[in-house]
């Protein structure tokens, strides 16, 4: 496994992590911010893994559209939650 | 047409992403809270990774220096979450 | 001072499910202060200072909470007049505190968007300390 894929891998693990880590406290706290920005870290993680996939794949299928959704799908999300009423 | 939605999606996530650089730098200086900068610089490095992806190769996520910027805005981000968990 | 430190929780309370802004605030008390009156935005707008689209929207959003009642003639007028009880003590209770402890109000108000902030940052925290 090469340099590119190995990163984004990293970069698809971390935004698990910290998706995960956001929704395991929103669950405690409620607060919308943390689930938006869980949904956001998950668009960011498809995003990478996608990329990753299609690395892998050699470009047998071009991912390149699903996975540039999803990483703008994930950013409006986090954009949404950062500005959003803070009132649950 | 697909490349240029993609254009399109790429310039989208890098303007939301700067977006959200700008809103964790103002959580830092309302809540002093270090992990903060580290996720506003991670962010604004994000959006620098999609410009450099919209402008010269849209699809080019295997060439080093686009995936060396999106380690680096990763990083960031491990480096703050690593950071919160070692000052409390 | 325990009656009056009952009356700013559960204005707080209050103030926690109904009021997200400042405007919103100093809209409700002006609406709690003439309960008798009808009020239109442009009315609230004029005397508080406030945009007349801002105006309209919490209005709006008071009488789909059950704060409000609506009358329909020329323009949209509202009434103070809750649907319960406890609505009506929260609300009774926060135009109380707004002339008695206002900096109370404000800085809850602030705190609540810096929960949230904390909350964020809080969330990366890979070990609880007993808070939750």
């Amino acid at each position: 496994m090469g340099a590119a894929e190995t990163i984004y891998l990293l970069c698809a693990a971390t935004s698990v992590v910290a998706a995960w880590m956001l929704l395991r406290y929103y669950l405690v706290r409620r607060t919308p911010l943390l689930l938006w920005s869980c949904i956001g870290f998950m668009g960011l993680a498809a995003n990478s893994a996608l990329v990753f996939v299609d690395l892998v794949l050699f470009r047998e299928i071009d991912l390149s559209l699903p996975r540039t959704l999803a990483g703008a799908a994930g950013m409006m999300a986090l954009v949404y939650g950062l500005t959003k009423d803070p009132r649950p | 047409m697909t490349e240029t939605v993609v254009v399109f999606l790429q310039a989208v996530s890098a303007t939301l992403a700067w977006v959200s650089g700008l809103l964790f730098y103002r959580f830092w200086r309302e809540s002093r809270d270090v992990l903060f900068v580290f996720f506003s610089a991670g962010f604004s490095v994000m959006a620098f990774a999609w410009v450099l992806l919209a402008v010269i190769s849209p699809t080019g996520e295997a060439r080093p220096y686009i995936y060396a910027v999106r380690l680096l805005a990763f990083l960031l981000l491990i480096a703050g979450m690593i950071q919160k968990n070692r000052s409390t | 001072m325990m009656r009056s430190d009952q009356d700013l929780s559960i204005a707080l309370q209050f103030m926690d499910n109904h009021i997200a802004s400042l405007e919103e605030l100093e809209l409700l008390v002006a609406l709690v202060g003439a309960p008798l009156r009808w009020w239109d935005a442009t009315m609230l707008s004029r005397e508080l200072g406030i945009p007349k689209n801002v105006a309209r929207t919490v209005l709006e959003r008071f009488a789909r909470a059950n704060l409000l009642d609506i009358r329909v003639t020329e323009d949209v007028r509202y009434q103070f007049r809750p649907t319960t009880r406890d609505l009506h003590d929260g609300a009774a209770a926060l135009a109380m505190a707004y002339r008695t402890k206002p900096t109370a109000l404000v800085h809850h108000l602030a705190a609540l968007r810096r929960r949230s902030v904390r909350d964020f940052a809080d969330a990366f925290r890979f070990r609880r300390n007993g808070r939750g």
